[in-house]
Order: C-alpha cells, then sequence, then structure tokens
C-alpha cells in the first residue's frame, strides 16, 4: 500500500452513498472522535494507555496529597518534635499476636531501651501497647492551604490518649515522622519541580521561538549561547551556583533563589528544542498560505506557530520536571540547595547520606521510593502524552 | 515477442492471488483476487492508483509482505530453471508456500528475481517501520546510505556468485559502466549521497542486475525523477533487457510510461486485477469501464488543448467500507442498477486468446 | 470558457503610449529587457502582471561566522506577462526555479532584482487600474494587494494548518482582511465550499478527516476568498492521484470561466501544464528557456530543450514512434551552473559561443519568445500528434 498519495478519508464525497455495512454505529463513533478537536482527540487517545492513565493518576495525586493537603494527609506536623528519637517503624497491623483480627489497624508502641554496645538510647517496638488507628482524627493543628485553621487529620492515634503515638515509618534524629516529612517534602519538591519548569518555559521557550522565527544575527547570539552554557558538565554547574546562594538568606529566598538557578541551567535544552519546532513548522505551507494573504507576525505566531508547536512543548515540559525535582533531590542530598528548617526530599535524603543512618536508621531512606514513584508518574504520564499528541500516527 | 507456446514460456504465474492486512481498524483486502503471468523475457506493466494492491502484489512475489500483512490465498507460482544432472529442468515452485526465511527464497532474491524501487533516498515510506526498511534493504539489495556503493554491489553478487572479491569488484564496475554511471572506477567507492537521484536508481539497477535475474520488478522506480533523467532511466531498462533477455514487471500509476515500457499490462483497482491485455488493447480497445475512465482522464501532450478532462466521479472507497458487488459500481459511468451492485463479476475472458476483465457487461448473468 | 486572446498587433512597437498614464516606472516598461536591443512586444492593455528580469538568489553561508561563499540562483533573470482571464504555464524539472519564481512575485521570498508589475485599482484615486510596482509597495500596500493575488499549494497535508478547523482555514483571509465577522463570512464561506464541490455541513471538521483531493479543494475555496484575479497554482495537482487529478484540473478550469481568472500555473508535468494553460514558459535552472503559444510550443518548439523535453515525456500510446532525444547528463546546478548557456552541455546542437554567452531572451516570432543562439537556423521537432487521437484505428497486431 502507498503512502505517497492520500489516504481514504472518513468523510464520503460526492452524492453516491456507500454500501451500509454492519459497522455502521462502530465508525460514526469513529468519526465523532476525530471530528472533535485537536485536544479532545488527544485526550481520548490519551486515555486508551493504561500506562499513561497510570502516570497522570500518581502526579495529580503527588500534588493533592503533598502539595495542596500535605498537612491534612500526614498523622504530624513537619517540625513536630517529639521524644522518640530515631525511633523504629510502626507498621500497622490487623493481626494481633494472638490471632485475633482487629477491623480497625493498631500499630504496636515504642519502648525506649539502653543499647549497651552502642552506649545510646533506641526505640524498639514494645507489643505489650496496642494503639489503634482512627481516621479523621483531631491533632497537632494547622492552617489547610495557609489559610483555613483546621485540626483535623487523615488518620492518627486516640487523641485522648496522650500515650498513643504511631510513627507508621519511622522517626529521624529529632524524633519527628518521617511519614509526614515525606508527604510535606514533596510539597517543596514537586512544586519546585512545577515552578522551575514554569520558569524554564517562559524564557526558553520565549528565547527558542524568537530565534526559530527570526533566525539571522538573534538566532545566532541565542543559540550560541545555548552551546557555551551546555558546554559545561550540569551537576557541577548546579553545584557550583547553589553554593553561591548565601546560608544566610531567609528560606524562602533560598527557595526563590533554586528555582532561578534551575531554570538557568535548564532554559537552554528547551530554547533549542523550541527553536527545531518552530523552524520545521514555520516552512510548512500552511503557515506560507498565511504570509500570502498577508498575516501579521502576531497572527502568524498566536495563530499558526504556537499551537502547532504547543502540544510538543507540553509534552517536553512535562518530561523535564522531573530532572529537576532529581536536580534538587540530588543538591539538597549534598547539602546544597534547600537547608533546614525547610522540607524537602532533597533535605530528608540529606540526612540520610552518612553510613551511620543507612546502618543503623534505615527506614530513614524511606523517601526513596516515594521520590522514584513520582518521577516515574511524570515519565509515563509524559510518554502517553507523547504519543496521545500525534495526529497522523493513525 | 515468444513464439514459444505459453506453458514453455511462463516465468511468473500469480493466480487469484489474496493479500489482506490486519490493522486497528479492520482488515484491508490489499490485494483480492490477483491472476496473471509474466513470460521470460517479456515486460508486463502493471497500472493502477493508490491502494490498488500493485506494490503489495509485487512484495508478494518475493515473499517479502510486511508485517501485518499476509497472504491468504491463491498461488505465485515461479517456473525455475534449474540444472539437475546435466539436464535443464523446469521446477515450478510457489512463493506462498515456501517459507519466508528460508534457503530457497534467499537464493530467489536478488539471485533470480530482482527488485527495484523508487528513488532510493525519498521513498522512506512512513507506512514501513524502520525495521521493514533494513530488513528490505539486506534482503532485496536496497541502497542503504551508510555504505558505500561499491561495497553493496559487491556484497550482493558474491551471496549469489561463486566470485572473489576483486572478481566481484570487477563485475560491479562494469555494471556501473553499463548502466551509463561516468567513471565506474572512482564512483563504486562513493557514498549514495554523493549521488543524485538518476545516478542512485542506475546504481539500484546496476545492483538488480549484477546477478544476472530472470526478472526485475520495478515498483515505480522513476516517478521521483525528472522527465529527462527518466527517460534516460527508462531506456537503459530496454536496452538491458535486450541483452539479457530478462523479464520485466513494470509497477507504475504513470499512463505514458507504461506504454512505452509494457508489452502486456495488467490494470488494477481497489485489490483486484480489473483488466488485463496486451498494450495496444488497453490504450485502443480497453474493456473495463475503470481502465476507459483513466484513460480519458489523463492530459496528454499533442492532444487539443483546453477540452475539460473526462474525470472519474466520486472517490476511491474506503478500504473498510468497500461497496457491494462490483468494487467500482459507485463510480462506474456504465452501471447496471440490480446488477453492478449486487453481484460480484468474475474474471471471464473477452476478447480473442489474451484479453481478460472483470465486468459484469462481459458476463452472462 | 475565455476565447484564446489574440496577442494585439500593435504590440510590434515599443511605446509607453498604450499603457495608461499615471504609471509608475512607465518608462522602463519601453526600454526592454538585455539593454533594449530588440523590439519587444509591449504587452496589451489585457495584461495584468508584467514580470521584468525578476531575480532570486539564495545566499550559501559557511562555517561559524556564516560567511556568504556563493549564491544559488534559484530564479535568474526571467521576464514574462500574464493576461486577464489567461493560464500561464511554468514548467520545468527540478531546481528550475518556478516554485521560488512564483512566490517571489507575491513576495513571500523577496526577490532580488526585477520588476514586478501588476494592474490593480487599490492605489488609483478614480479607482481605475494601473500597473504597479509590487516591490515597492510597503507593507500596508502589500497587504492590499494580497487582495487580488493568492497562491494555491501543492501539499495537501502540509498547506492547512491541522489545528483550524475548515470553516477557519477558508474565513482567514476574509478575516486577516477585517472581512471576517458576522453571519456574512459563514455565509461567504458556505458558498465557497459549495463552488468547490464540498458540502457545507463539513465546515466543522478538520483538514485531517478529508481525502487529498479535497484537501486541495479546501485549499482552492480559500485561494478565492477575497476574490483576487490572479492565483498562483504552485503544483496543485501533483500530490494527488491520476483520476482525482482531472477532477481538480477541471475545477480550476470551471473556476477560471466562472471569475475570470487568471492563473500562473506552475508544474513540473508537461501534459498537465500544456493542456490548461493558454501559454506556456519552460524554465531551466532560472532562466526562461521558451514561452509561447500552448499548442504552438508543441508543434514548433525554438529552444533545444523544450524540444527534448517533449521528446522525453512518456506518451500514453504505445503505438507512439519516435526516436526520442535523450539529454545526457543530469540538471545543472543552480549554486554552480555552466558558464554560457545553462544548457549547452546537454544540448545536441551546442557550439562553441553557447559555451561563451549566455543568449538574450528574444521574441523571435508573434509572441514566441526564446533564448537560443541558434534559435532562428535549428529546425526543431515538435510533438507527433497522437495516433490515436487523429481517430485512426491501427493495425492491431495479432497476439
Amino acid at each position: 500500500m502507498s503512502a505517497k498519495k492520500s489516504s481514504s478519508p472518513s468523510i464520503p464525497e460526492g452524492s453516491e452513498a456507500s454500501a451500509p455495512s454492519g459497522q455502521a454505529s462502530e465508525q460514526e463513533q469513529e468519526q465523532k472522535q476525530l471530528s472533535q478537536s485537536y485536544w479532545a482527540l488527544v485526550w481520548w487517545r490519551f486515555k486508551r494507555s493504561k500506562a499513561a492513565i497510570a502516570g497522570a493518576v500518581i502526579v495529580v495525586l503527588s500534588y493533592f496529597m503533598g502539595a495542596l493537603f500535605a498537612e491534612f494527609f500526614s498523622p504530624y506536623l513537619v517540625n513536630q518534635q517529639s521524644e522518640y528519637v530515631e525511633a523504629r517503624p510502626q507498621w500497622p497491623h490487623f493481626i494481633d499476636e494472638e490471632g485475633n483480627f482487629h477491623l480497625r489497624p493498631f500499630v504496636y508502641g515504642l519502648e525506649e531501651t539502653i543499647d549497651e554496645e552502642l552506649f545510646k538510647r533506641t526505640f524498639e517496638i514494645d507489643k505489650t501497647k496496642q494503639y489503634p488507628l482512627y481516621f479523621f482524627v483531631r491533632a497537632a493543628p494547622y492552617k489547610l492551604l495557609g489559610v483555613i485553621p483546621m485540626d483535623i487529620h487523615l488518620f492518627g492515634t486516640d487523641p485522648n490518649d496522650p500515650e498513643a503515638h504511631a510513627y507508621i515509618f519511622g522517626t529521624d534524629g529529632l524524633g519527628r515522622d518521617v511519614l509526614s516529612r515525606i508527604i510535606y517534602g514533596a510539597r517543596l519538591s514537586l512544586v519546585l519541580g512545577l515552578a522551575g519548569q514554569a520558569l524554564t518555559l517562559i524564557f526558553g521557550a520565549t528565547l527558542g521561538a524568537i530565534s526559530g522565527y527570526y533566525g539571522g544575527g538573534v538566532d545566532m547570539l541565542i543559540m550560541r549561547t545555548t552551546e557555551f552554557l551546555n558546554a559545561f558538565p550540569r551537576e557541577p554547574i548546579l553545584m557550583a551556583l547553589a553554593a553561591i546562594i548565601p546560608d544566610s538568606w531567609n528560606p524562602m529566598w533560598i527557595y526563590f533563589g533554586l528555582t532561578i538557578l534551575l531554570a538557568f541551567v535548564y532554559w537552554g535544552g528547551l530554547a533549542r528544542q523550541v527553536r527545531g519546532l518552530v523552524l520545521s513548522i514555520r516552512e510548512r505551507e500552511f503557515v506560507l498560505a498565511a504570509q500570502s494573504f498577508g498575516a501579521s507576525d502576531r497572527r502568524l505566531l498566536f495563530r499558526h506557530l504556537i499551537p502547532n508547536t504547543m502540544s510538543h512543548i507540553i509534552v517536553i515540559a512535562t518530561t523535564m520536571v522531573p530532572a529537576m525535582i532529581q536536580s534538587e533531590t540530588f543538591l539538597g542530598f549534598l547539602g546544597l540547595g534547600l537547608r533546614p528548617p525547610l522540607t524537602s526530599w532533597g533535605i530528608l535524603m540529606n540526612e540520610v547520606s552518612n553510613v551511620r543512618a543507612i546502618r543503623f536508621h534505615p527506614w530513614l531512606l524511606l523517601p526513596v521510593p516515594f521520590i522514584l514513584i513520582s518521577l516515574l508518574g511524570f515519565n509515563l504520564m509524559g510518554d502517553g502524552l507523547r504519543d496521545a499528541i500525534d495526529p497522523y500516527s493513525r | 515477442m515468444s513464439e514459444m507456446s505459453e506453458t514453455n514460456n511462463v516465468l511468473v504465474e500469480v493466480n487469484d492471488l489474496r493479500v489482506q492486512f490486519d490493522v486497528r481498524d479492520g482488515i484491508v483486502k490489499a490485494v483480492d483476487g490477483a491472476t496473471f503471468s509474466v513470460r521470460r523475457g517479456q515486460t508486463l506493466g502493471v497500472i493502477g492508483e493508490s491502494g490498488c494492491g500493485k506494490s503489495v502484489t509485487a512484495r508478494a512475489i518475493l515473499g517479502m509482505v510486511p508485517r501485518p500483512g499476509q497472504v491468504v490465498g491463491g498461488s505465485i507460482l515461479y517456473h525455475r530453471r534449474i540444472k539437475s544432472n546435466g539436464t535443464e529442468m523446469t521446477d515450478i515452485v510457489n512463493i506462498n508456500d515456501l517459507n519466508p526465511d528460508g534457503e530457497t527464497i534467499r537464493q530467489i532474491r536478488g539471485g533470480e528475481i530482482a527488485m527495484i524501487f523508487q528513488e532510493p533516498m525519498s521513498s522512506l515510506t512512513p507506512v514501513y517501520t524502520a525495521g521493514t526498511h533494513i530488513f528490505e534493504a539486506v534482503n532485496l539489495h536496497r541502497l542503504m546510505p551508510i555504505h558505500k556503493v561499491g561495497a553493496q554491489m559487491t556484497e550482493t553478487i558474491q551471496a549469489h556468485r561463486e566470485v572473489t572479491k576483486e572478481e566481484a569488484r570487477d563485475i560491479a564496475i562494469d555494471m556501473l559502466h553499463r548502466v551509463g554511471i561516468p567513471k565506474p572506477e572512482q564512483r563504486v567507492d562513493s557514498y549514495p549521497h554523493q549521488l543524485s537521484g538518476g545516478q542512485r536508481q542506475r546504481v539500484m539497477i546496476a545492483i538488480a542486475l549484477s546477478c544476472h535475474p530472470n526478472m526485475l520488478i520495478a515498483d515505480e522506480p522513476t516517478t521521483a525523477l525528472d522527465v529527462s533523467i527518466e527517460a534516460q532511466i527508462l531506456d537503459i531498462m530496454r536496452e538491458l533487457q535486450e541483452t539479457v533477455d530478462m523479464a520485466i514487471m513494470f509497477i507504475t500509476h504513470d499512463l505514458g510510461v507504461i506504454a512505452e515500457m509494457a508489452e502486456e499490462i495488467v490494470v488494477m483497482y481497489m485489490g483486484k486485477v480489473v483488466e488485463k491485455a496486451n498494450a495496444v488493447e488497453i490504450f485502443y480497445e480497453s474493456k473495463h469501464p475503470y481502465t476507459r475512465a483513466l484513460l480519458k482522464s489523463i492530459p496528454t501532450i499533442g492532444k487539443k488543448r483546453r477540452k475539460r478532462l473526462a474525470s472519474i466521479e466520486g472517490m476511491v472507497p474506503d478500504p473498510f467500507d468497500l461497496p457491494s458487488g462490483c468494487v467500482f459500481h459507485p463510480r462506474c459511468p456504465e452501471f447496471m442498477p440490480g446488477k453492478c451492485d449486487q453481484i460480484v463479476p468474475s474474471w471471464t475472458q473477452v476478447e480473442g486468446e489474451e484479453h481478460w476483465a472483470r465486468c459484469l457487461l462481459y458476463e452472462e448473468v | 470558457m475565455p476565447e484564446h486572446v489574440e496577442t494585439t498587433k500593435s504590440a510590434g512597437d515599443a511605446n509607453a503610449a498604450s499603457l495608461p498614464s499615471g504609471v509608475e516606472g512607465a518608462a522602463s516598461l519601453s526600454s526592454g529587457v538585455e539593454g533594449g536591443a530588440s523590439p519587444r512586444s509591449t504587452p496589451s492593455d489585457n495584461v495584468i502582471l508584467d514580470v521584468k528580469g525578476l531575480k532570486k538568489y539564495f545566499p550559501i553561508q559557511h562555517g561559524l561566522f556564516r560567511k556568504v561563499v556563493g549564491y544559488v540562483k534559484a530564479v535568474d533573470d526571467i521576464s514574462f506577462f500574464v493576461r486577464k482571464g489567461e493560464t500561464l504555464g511554468l514548467v520545468g524539472e527540478s531546481g528550475c526555479g518556478k516554485t521560488t519564481a512564483s512566490r517571489s512575485i507575491i513576495r513571500l521570498y523577496e526577490p532580488t532584482a526585477g520588476e514586478i508589475y501588476f494592474k490593480t485599482g487599490k492605489f488609483s484615486s478614480d479607482g481605475e487600474p494601473e500597473m504597479v510596482n509590487v516591490r515597492e509597495l510597503d507593507r500596508e500596500q502589500m497587504k492590499l494587494i494580497r487582495q487580488e493575488m493568492s497562491m494555491i499549494f501543492q501539499d495537501p497535508v502540509g498547506s492547512l494548518n491541522p489545528r483550524m478547523s475548515v470553516f477557519d482555514i477558508v474565513a482567514e483571509p476574509l478575516v486577516i482582511h477585517g472581512q471576517g465577522t458576522g453571519p456574512e463570512t459563514e455565509e461567504m464561506v458556505v458558498q465557497l465550499l459549495e463552488r468547490v464541490g464540498l458540502r457545507p455541513e463539513h465546515m466543522r471538521r478538520y483538514p485531517h478527516e478529508f481525502s487529498g483531493g479535497q484537501r486541495q479543494r479546501i485549499g482552492i475555496a480559500r485561494a478565492l476568498a477575497l476574490n483576487p484575479r490572479l492565483i498562483f497554482c504552485d503544483e496543485p495537482v501533483s500530490a494527488l492521484d491520476v483520476s482525482i487529478q482531472a477532477q481538480t484540473l477541471n475545477l480550476l478550469q470551471d473556476l477560471q470561466a466562472d471569475f475570470d481568472l487568471a492563473y500562473v500555473f506552475v508544474a513540473h508535468d508537461l501534459s498537465v501544464v500544456q493542456h490548461i494553460s493558454n501559454r506556456v514558459a519552460v524554465m531551466y535552472v532560472g532562466k526562461i528557456a521558451e514561452m509561447a503559444d500552448s499548442e504552438e510550443l508543441y508543434n514548433n518548439p525554438l529552444h533545444p530543450y523544450t524540444e527534448a523535453l517533449m521528446s522525453a515525456v512518456p506518451k500514453a500510446d504505445p503505438l507512439y514512434k519516435s526516436e526520442r532525444i535523450v539529454m545526457p547528463g543530469d540538471v545543472a546546478d543552480p549554486s554552480n551552473p555552466p558558464p554560457g548557456c545553462y544548457f549547452h552541455p546537454r544540448c545536441r546542437y551546442a557550439i562553441d559561443i553557447c559555451s561563451q554567452e549566455t543568449p538574450e531572451w528574444r521574441e523571435l516570432k508573434a509572441d514566441h519568445f526564446v533564448a537560443c543562439h541558434r534559435a532562428e537556423e535549428l529546425e526543431l521537432r515538435g510533438v507527433l500528434e497522437l495516433a490515436k487521437d487523429k481517430g485512426k484505428k491501427p493495425d492491431l497486431p495479432s497476439t
């Protein structure tokens, strides 16, 4: 079958109706799908990939739980210290020692012991104490979305029992609940990834589009700059620039600084890709056609070039977010970038960045699977998007 | 052209070939009943528009229908002349029965039946995956962009003939000279992208002919070339055919080219062969309404200018929603209601020995 | 169907007097091309486009700082004219510059040199049409001219924005020129679609739902939106199947008759061009080799390239007997063309002067222009009328 010529359309031309077929309703459906606008079509195709949907669900959940409503989903506050320092995880159970099934999950309590070898206090699981878990409990107060004062948490121990505690993933060196910190950490890391990407997009896509559209000297200048920046290896540059950020800055400033830093490192790649896209679209005949009718530059950009590159840019942006999250994690791990008292995944990783922690408190590594899953979610979603945006893959 | 009786002279016989493609939206009957023969030393032209199945038929002859296509019916009989115990015999091989990866078909491909395509560098069809391209490149000895021309030629030659590398190189240079490439001793070491489109096509012909095949299948070989280059290539093909007595199956959509090259012509529409006759009869006394309409719809040099072209009404139907009865009936100027939309016409002899058509005008129903 | 326009006999004298006054650059019209050596047939009042000495060179850049090392002379000094309501065919092989020429005239590419006169009433105080030099217009003025000149493109897939509905695509020219609001727009679009043979309900659909032939019709509807007088058809049927080609060519001819359109029809297929054109200009590597009336061209070609080209076209008649003239070698490279006449290395009539001097563009017979040193003396072969069209039934060989 030759693909050079036109393929069969779904719209018959001429007065003759084609013979009725048993697949009429399916065809109609197909036809209905095809006459959707572009984005509706994209969504329809995106839905067909289970992996893509899974990725999207992960991403949405991560932002929902971590970025927006972290306080609600965490049993404890992010900096809520306690006496239970470096305590083991209290996994929830349904069946107790005697084999009784409890509908309501519970955790075993912690007991302070002295480790004779190491001469330090540790907390071990004490099976004599059982603390059932309740849902929608009142616990430490917070402000939802920073505004609404609340004290309801998704789950926790009996508020009336001052002794009850449930550190599902254990605690860190200051007695803070690891699970809560992971959830809170998601907020900063995920939002940083998004903000960094947004800035990169604004900066990089604009420059790339200008470069591709106008060509000439402007193009040369921008491209040589990106090449120059590209010559430096990414991680050392990140580290060097992050180290420049003064410790004395207040955490919010550090956060902004870091966002700008990420955009600075990543804009070049995006600009080059956008430039390539614009170049390829610019020579397409429909752009020439619009020019032949006297379309203004503005119209060409906004009605023709950008809509036809937008989908690709979105895919590129989506797949760049995980890179940014990773960069933050990487920097945090090294003690650069965000610092305590902020909590991000990078900072959490920093707390595990020594042998002692890994050897004696391995539960501090529990942020890792969460990081991996969220990155995986972005990648699956990005792949699904990439497949869905191609209108000619039929 | 031949004085011998038909059976002695037949090289490839295609009988009621059916090839289907199983795609996401349904089954496409890419070839749905193709019957024709190619005789030794003869040129058969296959003409049709896009989607008519001519390329798929060609690939089926070489056992190379790309996935998701598969041959689901009919036979392709290749009359192979082999020497056995000093005597020459004709061994009839059904290509459809051969193992597509087996030894026999590999010997045939390139060595006994060769194929050339549309200009190689510009014909990377999006329908086929990269894997298919590479497979085709290796098995059909297409020009690969990253190897020197000479290297590819010697590889092909050595695959099918018992010669040393130096001898193969000499053969290659000789072939390049025969197809009219200037300075072949130098050209043999260049890369495909250093040659022009016309030269690449000549190289393809050279590769195809370097093993003296019995038949050359040419699938739109000149479509992407300028007219002046096309003329050169057609001349070379005719010249070489006479020198080596090779059959050619020439596939194209260009009526002018086929009038020049073919002795016998087969017209295809939507996977079916709708008419078969010798070239003069097709152009002067065509029987099938599609053929007639096609001939009337092309502008020709030399014709009185500016008369309206008699165009064929309507459009090629959706392969997933074929019309009932005769597949051409919605567009046919000779449509007979009650007949053409109900009954599928069969392959009928219409005149003389060799003129066949698939049309109810010529069938008793 | 418009009548075959006769060349007015007054066109023997290179005199500006026959043109309306108040024309910019009128004086230069009389001086002819190439230093005014030979009398040039002044196009009559019927001319709406007059191209003179058009050049478009593309710089070849090398190295880090993009130093210009040479030029691709895509269009190298061509001159032609188009009359109201007629079709001028521009034909040639790859690299001949036909597409570049049409795009340069409409200023999608800025011409490197030359004058482009277009007859329009948009700039005169009394609305009377006059010849205006398109190259000298500023952006605003050019926009007005674009209402009168439009273009149809080759690629049915690439010439329509996949993100726009058919309605948006066809209405875009109206929108750009401020006529795109209100119910009249929808009416106009419906009319246009119906005129090209599409159903109006398809307005809301998207290009990918249509076949190649239908997409070309959408492109044609778009080109008609502003009621132009001249349409550049850039290979409009090359990407279509044979049977769809016929439909589309018929449509173009019908529209021409209905709207009194002039076409510049660019294609590489000589048969198609000769079928649809009143006059044909044959291009080779950026220059026009020959330009004449369509029938005149194939009966009495004056340029060896035309002769060879027509001889090379495969004829749809197995009984057509004619010795083919084979042009050796490849089409010349526009970035490095041969000296003198570009065609001389492939020309079987070439003599010394052909490799030394560029031949002059001159009008050898009435309305028949050619650029060849030996045009007067050569007796070139036209295309024999096909036997089948003579109505003769041949002796069919027995099978």
